[in-house]
């Protein structure tokens, strides 16, 4: 059970990395978001709870990574920012997304696009109240790069976790 | 039983918990626990880096098995050209000028003016809403915050210069957070097209470019699109031509930037805002290439002018008067008898209420003897009057 956990954990990690890394770049400025894959893959497969603490953990990883931004002597972080976005993102798809999704490559492909896009949408509105209205964010386009990929990471992390599309939480 | 509460309620609790801590770590987004928490950010841009590194090889491992062929053939071709130009004698300036810019190239010294140290990009997370670079080199090595930070770069005329990839914006013990131009918070002021001002900004709405706002009007940015607007106005003859293409350099103005450094290159014009022209700029720096950045140990500079004693104007009555609204019309304009005396000698500036209940009789009188102070006056009063009726 733990053990399960850990690997879990290892997973969103790894995602994170990942996000980090030029390997996926495609072309000079589409960047994939593997966490959000992740999320997808946990909340269809493990249901609504899976999907808002994997969203959680890997949103907050993700919140790190933004660093800190010091202003008169004090440094202010944006943690708090995709933890929300992609738990409540991942938990409303385990809740109720997972009772119309059948496993194939088209369903994947347009799950993941939809959980992208509603997580930026939302990133970008949390964004906008907490911070200011950013107008450089790409939604669709990561969107589409991550469903483009998404059939291919679901096959790793179905091997790797050794889920069945009809395994329930 | 209480386990059962507990399971019950998990699913509410663990929403409302991930709820509750996300809203309240963006609202107090400067705690010791959230400070604690992003140091473990390192971690994770070590495995990336490392991962970069791999997979970088990897691909330039591929690269050069690909272009190996190819490049022996190229090779030898030009081993044979350049026995032909040893023999020409316009060579030797050929040759001379490409030997001064490799000089150039491996000197490579950002400003001479303030120390400067290099740090390899450990992550550039250019898909995040709020775009950032982490450098290797922090605190310890005397990074601080609002250092700028350069790169090199090619001109179009393949010339290399360190042009500017950002500011530090936080540095930790052994690493900082560096904000790109691309970030949608940053700005600065930049010199275009000679001794024109502009403001660039990140949030320009396109990913890869940055735009220029509060442009002179009077700029032509793209000779092809201008239209003159207002009265008739005649440039000279270089600002006639259009300022796209040419570079954009830091104007030093801001303090925080040395001046003269190139930032990028105008692309296209953008829409207008006011009386102002905005374009957007394309960086030099190609920010999903980048290895090393050079950071400059500059601070920002104290302002240097302050706004001096003899030059501010001292203002008597600075009261304006309440504001009228419609209802209060008629009370306004009743009494005739507490005008004030209109006294040309007093240079201060009439309240809103006794411009308006000045009489005609008196303007009228004044009218006769008209200095710079009176024709001032009927101006402001011609305009009241016309935003009164």
């Amino acid at each position: 059970m733990i053990l399960e956990k850990v690997v879990i954990l290892a997973g969103i990690f790894l995602a994170h990395i990942l996000n980090g890394t030029t390997l996926f770049d495609f072309g000079t400025n589409i960047k994939p978001d593997f966490v959000i894959i992740v999320v997808t893959f946990f909340a269809l497969r493990e249901g609504e709870l899976a999907g808002l603490w994997v969203g959680f953990l890997g949103g907050i990883l993700t919140d790190i990574s933004l660093g800190g931004e010091e202003v008169g002597g004090k440094v202010f972080y944006k943690i708090g920012l995709h933890s929300l976005a992609y738990s409540v993102s991942g938990y409303l798809l385990g809740k109720f997304g997972r009772s119309f999704y059948t496993e194939n490559y088209i369903s994947i492909t347009i799950y993941v696009f939809f959980l992208t896009f509603v997580a930026r949408i939302l990133t970008y509105f949390i964004f906008s109240i907490f911070f200011y209205s950013n107008e450089n964010y790409s939604y669709f386009i990561t969107s589409v790069y991550n469903a483009a990929l998404g059939p291919l990471v679901f096959f790793v992390l179905s091997w790797v976790y050794k889920l069945e599309p009809n395994q329930r939480g | 039983m209480l386990w059962e509460q507990i399971q019950r309620f998990k699913e509410f609790g663990s929403l409302l918990f991930c709820i509750a801590f996300s809203i309240s770590s963006l609202v107090w987004n400067s705690n010791i626990f959230l400070q604690t928490l992003s140091k473990t950010g390192r971690i994770s841009e070590f495995f990336s880096s490392t991962l970069d590194g791999f997979g970088s090889s990897f691909k330039r491992l591929v690269m050069a098995i690909k272009t190996n062929e190819s490049l022996r053939r190229e090779k030898e071709a030009y081993e044979k050209l350049i026995e032909e130009y040893k023999s020409l004698p316009h060579d030797l300036e050929t040759l001379r000028k490409e030997n001064s810019s490799l000089r150039r190239e491996l000197g490579f010294s950002v400003h001479s003016k303030y120390p400067t140290l290099k740090a390899e990009v450990l992550s550039v997370r250019l898909n995040s809403i709020y775009r950032t670079i982490i450098i290797s080199k922090g605190r310890k090595d005397g990074i601080l915050p609002y250092m700028p930070v350069v790169a090199r770069a090619f001109t179009k005329t393949r010339e290399v210069v360190p042009a500017i990839v950002g500011k530090v914006i936080s540095s930790a013990e052994n690493s900082a957070v560096v904000q790109p131009i691309i970030n949608s918070n940053f700005s600065m002021g930049v010199q275009i097209s000679g001794n024109h001002w502009a403001v660039l900004s990140g949030n320009s709405g396109k990913s890869n470019l940055v735009i220029l706002n509060y442009i002179d009007s009077a700029i032509i940015i793209n000779p092809r699109f201008s239209q003159q607007i207002g009265p008739t106005y005649f440039p000279d003859e270089r600002e006639s031509i259009g300022v796209l293409g040419e570079m954009v350099y830091s104007s030093g103005g801001d303090g925080l930037f040395p001046s003269r450094l190139p930032v990028g290159v105008i692309v296209e014009e953008g829409p207008r805002t006011g009386t102002f022209k905005t374009a957007y700029v394309e960086p030099l720096v190609n920010f999903s290439e980048l290895e090393y950045v050079t950071v400059i140990k500059k601070l920002p500079a104290k302002w240097s002018e302050m706004w001096p004693e003899e030059k501010s104007i001292p203002i008597e009555n600075p009261y304006y008067g309440d504001l009228n609204f419609p209802d209060e019309e008629t009370e306004t304009t009743k009494p005739k008898e507490s005008l004030p005396k209109k006294d040309t000698s007093q240079k201060s500036i009439p309240s809103k209420k006794e411009v308006v209940r000045l009489p005609q009789k008196d303007k009228e009188k004044n009218s006769t003897k008209k200095s710079v102070l009176d024709l001032d006056e009927e101006y402001l009063l011609q305009n009241l009057e016309g935003t009164e009726e």
